[in-house]
């Protein structure tokens, strides 16, 4: 029995394929002439990333990058950690670090801090939803999807427990009553 | 499975010696270039590495370098459960001090048989060899008295010193395999496993079990996420006085909860209810006018719940819209 329910339905699957439309103009243009990756931060991002590629107009290389997760369980895993790291080299590319959400900016910035040290010829941001209320640690993003209050949103990408990705909108969750 | 952990004095022959142990017993070499390729699979390269070399160590370690020897007593604490190992420096004696299922030994030797050495591959003056190596060994101390707080010359850190220009690696190695079996180091996967698991070994990130006493759960619950993601945090070290009498001493002050020293960020947090907030509202705004410098992130209530329960800590507020499912997946940030 599941003690959480979908609430309303916050960016519909046509509002999502537009923006996704408009980034990828803009990235294609930002991006022309230049050799870029695209990572995925999996497993969110993943949804987001296969989409806004197929916006582009220009070529690019697509890469994941997945690192371990806090949770109740994180005490004895220590400290954050890559646990699938990009297989391209990207020395001397254009990295453009493709989110799902960034709220808190704590795993981004773990993120950035670790691929800025591999020499990538620029390093930027692009991240479907952006929840700047939670922010602890800044960062500057290039590219956002859209600005979201803070509610707990699920769908395209974003889990609860694993479900909810393959929704093609992003919804809210609400816990039971 | 077991651990050997060998600290050396520069030119003592301890990297020989470590070889040596392990090629007899099996047990897998953890040397510079082992580190390498453990560094490398967390994400690091050789560069940073070098960031984190005790033969390096940096007069005022800054944050990046914490970061790194996390990156390395992370890599270690993994290596252990799996395989038996011969850690040759880093401190390794500190890092597994209190794990029963481990051998810490010392290698030194005499400064004129170091010299020796030393000199039979950099042609140096006497006196400049021994300068050479007591600044190794300076280095050394230095780095484990950074990033560890402790004592490398201390000798009680040590099960065994050997002194290889009276033992050779030979009758060294031999003492320490005779040292090993009587320990009975061997066999333990299971046993280092569960010690590393519950948090003992030193330099663990443990800053939010062991630091100050918090005022509430959930700023413990803040410290152990921000322990996860590497940042360091400084609980209630400051007070910003906010209004003092015709004395000149302060009568009011606010002291934001937490200080990250490397993003110069206060932070403050508050479950308090509704009719307290407008107080601290106040005390905020006046913080700001009187420190405009100040860089403040205030969380609020539900705000503050809801991104402490986004990291599965704390059981769902029911009916509460803005709170999130407590066991999301915390990645997404």
């Amino acid at each position: 029995m599941r003690s959480e329910t979908l609430g309303e339905v916050v960016f519909s699957a046509e509002q999502i394929a537009s923006r996704i439309g408009e980034l990828g103009e803009e990235i294609s243009r930002d991006y022309a002439g230049r050799d870029l990756v695209l990572a995925g931060v999996l497993r969110g991002a993943a949804f987001f990333l296969v989409d806004l590629a197929r916006a582009l107009t220009i070529p690019a290389a697509v890469d994941f990058i997945a690192i371990s997760s806090y949770g109740p369980s994180s005490k004895a895993s220590g400290v954050v950690r890559i646990v699938k790291d990009l297989e391209e080299e990207i020395a001397g590319r254009h990295l453009l670090v493709v989110e799902d959400i960034v709220d808190t900016g704590l795993t981004l910035g773990y993120l950035l801090r670790i691929l800025r040290e591999r020499g990538p010829a620029s390093l930027q941001v692009c991240t479907l939803l952006d929840r700047s209320v939670r922010r602890i640690v800044e960062h500057p993003i290039a590219y956002r999807g859209f600005e979201i209050p803070d509610k707990f949103v699920v769908g395209y990408g974003l889990d609860y427990q694993q479900r909810y990705r393959n929704l093609p909108y992003i919804a809210l969750l609400h816990p039971a009553a | 499975m077991g651990i050997i952990t060998i600290a050396r004095q520069a030119e003592s022959r301890g990297e020989a010696l470590a070889e040596r142990i392990a090629a007899d017993l099996g047990y897998t070499l953890v040397d510079r270039a082992h580190l390498e390729q453990l560094i490398q699979s967390h994400g690091l390269t050789g560069r940073e590495l070098d960031d984190i070399d005790e033969e390096q160590a940096s007069p005022a370690p800054g944050p990046a370098d914490q970061v790194h020897v996390n990156y390395l007593q992370e890599a270690l604490l993994d290596l252990a459960v799996k395989e038996d190992l011969v850690v040759l420096g880093r401190g390794g004696q500190i890092l597994f001090r209190d794990c029963p299922w481990t051998l810490h030994v010392k290698v030194v030797a005499s400064m004129a048989a170091r010299r020796t050495i030393l000199q039979a591959r950099q042609p140096v003056p006497d006196a400049e060899a021994d300068a050479l190596l007591a600044e190794a060994d300076r280095q050394r101390a230095e780095w484990v008295r950074q990033h560890y707080g402790a004592d490398w010359a201390d000798p009680t850190q040590y099960d065994l010193v050997v002194r290889t220009d009276r033992l050779g690696v030979e009758e060294g190695a031999a003492l320490i395999r005779l040292a090993a079996e009587q320990r009975r180091i061997g066999a333990h996967l299971a046993e280092i496993g569960a010690w590393i698991e519950s948090g003992r070994a030193e330099g663990q990130p443990e800053q939010a079990t062991s630091g100050p006493a918090f005022v509430h759960p959930s700023e413990a619950e803040l410290a152990r996420v921000l322990d996860f993601y590497r940042i360091r945090w400084e609980y209630e070290p400051k007070s910003f006085p906010l209004a003092w009498n015709e004395a000149g001493q302060p009568t009011e002050a606010f002291t934001p909860d937490f200080y990250l020293p490397d993003l110069d960020l206060y932070l403050e947090l508050t479950t308090l209810k509704q009719s307290l907030v407008t107080d601290k509202n106040r005390k905020v705004r006046k913080l700001r006018e009187l420190y405009p410098d100040i860089r403040l992130k205030v969380f609020y209530g539900r705000d503050f719940r809801s991104l402490i329960q986004k990291y599965g800590v704390s059981p769902l507020a029911p009916g509460s819209a803005t709170a999130g499912p407590a066991d999301r997946e915390a990645r997404s940030t």
